[in-house]
């Protein structure tokens, strides 16, 4: 296996992670996280889809700290 | 503002912004085929897909020069202001023309054979140490990778959610993407054409683009270096007669805060000049229905308390107003966010 190879499997591990995160974040924790996303039409959603794929990361660690947040 | 997200915060002047854009886009694509249809002819001929290909490729950079020159040319001069109203939809235009011209790229180079074509045409060139063999797709691609995920976090979602200075630092990257992008076409240039046009222009652009940064970039300096001193005591900003009615006048303390003063109904309010949305100088922007409306986003906060009108909840920080004479003097110390402070009469109003 090339480098680019080895290159391109690891953004496509990422980009599969970030889109099956992403769908399940829209679903339901994005409100939790951000409730203004509550109060407005549900395609703007979809527009969101792409960021959080890009930086589940972040994402995931925010929606951990809201749901801490919450519990506390 | 930030009660309800839309899917595009599309208004009159946006939508005209949009359609221009569009117009100007549709204009630049056929201009360039039609010239590549009339230079590359009998033996000199190539293929409409290569004609795609630059012609994206080209038209994606010529907008992120556009994109990069709005901010100092706004800064340098108030009447480039309006093109700050939309850049997003300019910068998430960039990202899709790029995007259509690595997806050509792929169809063209990529698509014989059973090999992955995006590790095909990453692949072709692998000698980081020969500007002959330099891997130049993968500066386009990374390239291509931020200006995604600008465009992706380009919605109010991500600046309310990344915060401010996470969000600035993400899209500050955009100047990573242009040097990488450079270096795209000059190498790429180099491996593959005789003429040197491509990089003399780009070379153009990029003194272009620079020499703007440095010449706004100094006029900021000496804008703060001019500042009013701020050590407590009120400070003398201008005669009443100065300040225009329902504009803004932008006002640089020593601290380097900057305050915009207002006259508006025969009244004079001080607010921040910084838009609590992304930083737009509200200084800039004008009194519309009783509100001072900034020019970059359209947020809006009233002048007598800094409070973004029910039910937004924005607040930005207010200043003391005062007026000796025919002189307006400002408090230099800010009240906190949303903190209401009665506005001043204007003696001139009220003589008339």
């Amino acid at each position: 296996m090339s480098g680019i190879d080895l290159f391109l499997a690891a953004i496509g591990l990422y980009a599969i992670c970030g889109v099956v995160f992403a769908l399940v974040f829209v679903w339901a924790g994005v409100v939790r996280m951000d409730p203004a996303v509550g109060d407005s039409p549900r395609m703007v959603r979809v527009l969101f889809v792409p960021g959080i794929a890009g930086l589940w990361p972040v994402m995931l660690v925010k929606w951990i700290r809201a749901s801490g947040g919450e519990q506390s | 503002m930030t009660n309800q997200y839309r899917l595009v915060q599309w208004n009159h002047h946006k939508k005209v912004y949009d359609l221009l854009l569009a117009g100007a886009i549709v204009v630049y694509l056929v201009a360039f085929i039609g010239v590549s249809a009339i230079l590359h002819t009998g033996d000199n001929a190539i293929s409409v897909l290569i004609v795609l290909i630059r012609a994206f490729g080209t038209g994606a950079i010529v907008l992120l020069h556009v994109v990069l020159a709005i901010g100092p040319l706004a800064r340098l001069s108030p009447r480039f202001s309006p093109l700050l109203y939309n850049r997003r939809h300019l910068g998430v235009t960039t990202f899709l023309l790029g995007l259509i011209h690595a997806t050509l790229v792929l169809v063209f180079y990529g698509g014989s054979g059973g090999e992955n074509p995006v590790s095909a045409v990453l692949g072709a060139n692998s000698d980081f140490t020969s500007v002959t063999n330099f891997p130049y797709t993968l500066l386009g691609f990374v390239a291509l990778l931020i200006l995604f995920l600008m465009a992706a976090t380009s919605h109010d979602f991500w600046l309310a959610n990344l915060g401010a200075r996470f969000w600035k630092w993400l899209h500050m990257l955009v100047y990573v993407a242009y040097a990488l992008l450079v270096m795209h076409v000059v190498l790429g240039v180099l491996q593959s054409e005789k003429s040197l046009l491509y990089p003399i222009l780009l070379g153009a652009g990029a003194i272009t683009l620079g020499g703007l940064h440095v010449v706004a970039g100094l006029k900021e300096a000496a804008k703060t270096r001019a500042g009013l001193d701020a050590r407590g005591e009120w400070v003398d900003v201008c005669a009443v007669d100065e300040l225009e009615e329902k504009r803004g006048k932008v006002v640089c303390l020593k601290s380097q805060e900057r305050v915009a003063i207002f006259k508006y109904d025969g009244k004079l309010s001080a607010i921040s000049n910084v838009c609590k949305h992304q930083g737009g100088p509200l200084g800039e922007g004008q009194i519309i229905d009783g509100c001072v409306t900034c020019p970059w986003h359209g947020y809006q906060y009233l002048p007598e308390n800094g409070q973004s009108p029910p039910p937004y909840t924005e607040k930005i920080p207010t200043y003391e107003v005062r007026v000796e004479g025919d002189r307006v003097l400002l408090n230099p110390k800010a009240n906190e966010p949303g903190t209401p402070v009665e506005p001043v009469r204007d003696p001139k109003a009220s003589e008339s």
